[in-house]
């Protein structure tokens, strides 16, 4: 079962298999979770919105219809707009900062090098949260899911030229409130350039 | 490792070095086992509702066909006996008329 394709545990879910939908939640939910995790910032909310995300799709996918989009596709797009209304209805709360879980340990290192690491991840990490909508995710399945402009294009509803021109604009922009706030850009790969 | 080839503007360069940033700083992240587990368990167990919520939607449709089926077959014999008592009433009509009209014959035989 856990070799299906996507598709047949698609049909099966949707003709009622509860043990084909579980195999497209495994295979899914590590994404969407770290889909929504990069967008609110913590991962309480990221817990509640992914949890919702399945329960939205478990009661939806006998209605579900095969456009030619990948699964992954409907999934983002219910994760996106969950996350959309969770944005608007916390407008007014503070931000959240980064959980802990997000500092990456780099084994080897002095312990001021690993602070410094994390300082300049977050204040990256801070700068992506406070970009436009299409653009966190943009950067999100880009650098996390590693998926080409075309398959993010599917997911977002835009062409592969116009994701491949807002991903330009996107990280030139990134550059300019980075560096606006202090970031070191320069130092490119920080995870091992940065204090050598 | 950065590789800076000769003749690259300075943007080329500025989305690069953003390119290398990002690159380490998104990494996948894990959500907790105890969370995974969970609602893997909340998940599976309320499937079930989704098949009833398909067989209803099967059981509305052919409760809708039956339902059109009934209300065409009613308006059909409505419009039927529509017809038929609109013929009758113009046989009264005419009928009346006949009646009326051999009246005043044998009046007027009467009369002669």
């Amino acid at each position: 079962m856990l070799d299906t394709s996507d598709e047949t545990a698609l049909v099966l879910a949707a003709q009622g298999d509860g043990e084909a939908f579980g195999v497209l939640y495994e295979r899914y939910l590590g994404r969407i979770y770290t889909y929504i995790y990069y967008r609110t910032g913590n991962s309480a909310d990221a817990e509640d919105l992914t949890a919702r995300v399945f329960f939205r799709a478990m009661r939806h996918i006998g209605n579900y219809r095969h456009r030619g989009l990948p699964f992954s596709a409907w999934l983002y797009r219910i994760a996106h707009n969950l996350v959309a209304n969770w944005h608007r209805d916390n407008s007014r709360r503070k931000e959240v900062p980064l959980d802990d879980t997000l500092m990456m340990r780099h084994q080897g290192d002095h312990p001021e090098h690993e602070l410094v690491i994390n300082e300049e991840r977050n204040r990256l990490l801070q700068v992506i949260r406070n970009l436009p909508a299409d653009r966190q995710q943009l950067l999100i399945l880009k650098f996390v899911e590693h998926m080409s402009n075309a398959q993010i294009g599917e997911i977002m509803g835009r062409s592969e030229g116009a994701v491949k021109s807002l991903y330009h604009r996107t990280l030139l922009n990134l550059r300019l409130k980075y560096e606006h706030i202090g970031g070191d850009w320069h130092s490119g790969n920080n995870g091992s350039d940065l204090g050598e | 490792m950065k590789i800076i080839k000769w003749g690259q503007s300075n943007e080329e360069l500025d989305i690069a070095g953003m390119e290398m940033l990002l690159q380490t700083s998104l990494q996948p992240v894990e959500p907790r086992p105890e969370f995974k587990r969970r609602l893997h368990t909340q998940v599976i167990r309320q499937f079930q509702p989704v098949q009833d919520e398909v067989k209803t939607i099967k059981q509305r449709r052919v409760w809708m066909v039956s339902a059109s089926l009934v209300g065409g077959v009613l308006t059909i014999f409505m419009g039927v006996r529509f017809v038929m008592t609109l013929i009758a009433m113009i046989g009264l009509i005419l009928q009346f008329r006949k009646e009326n009209e051999n009246r005043q014959v044998v009046a007027l035989r009467q009369v002669r």
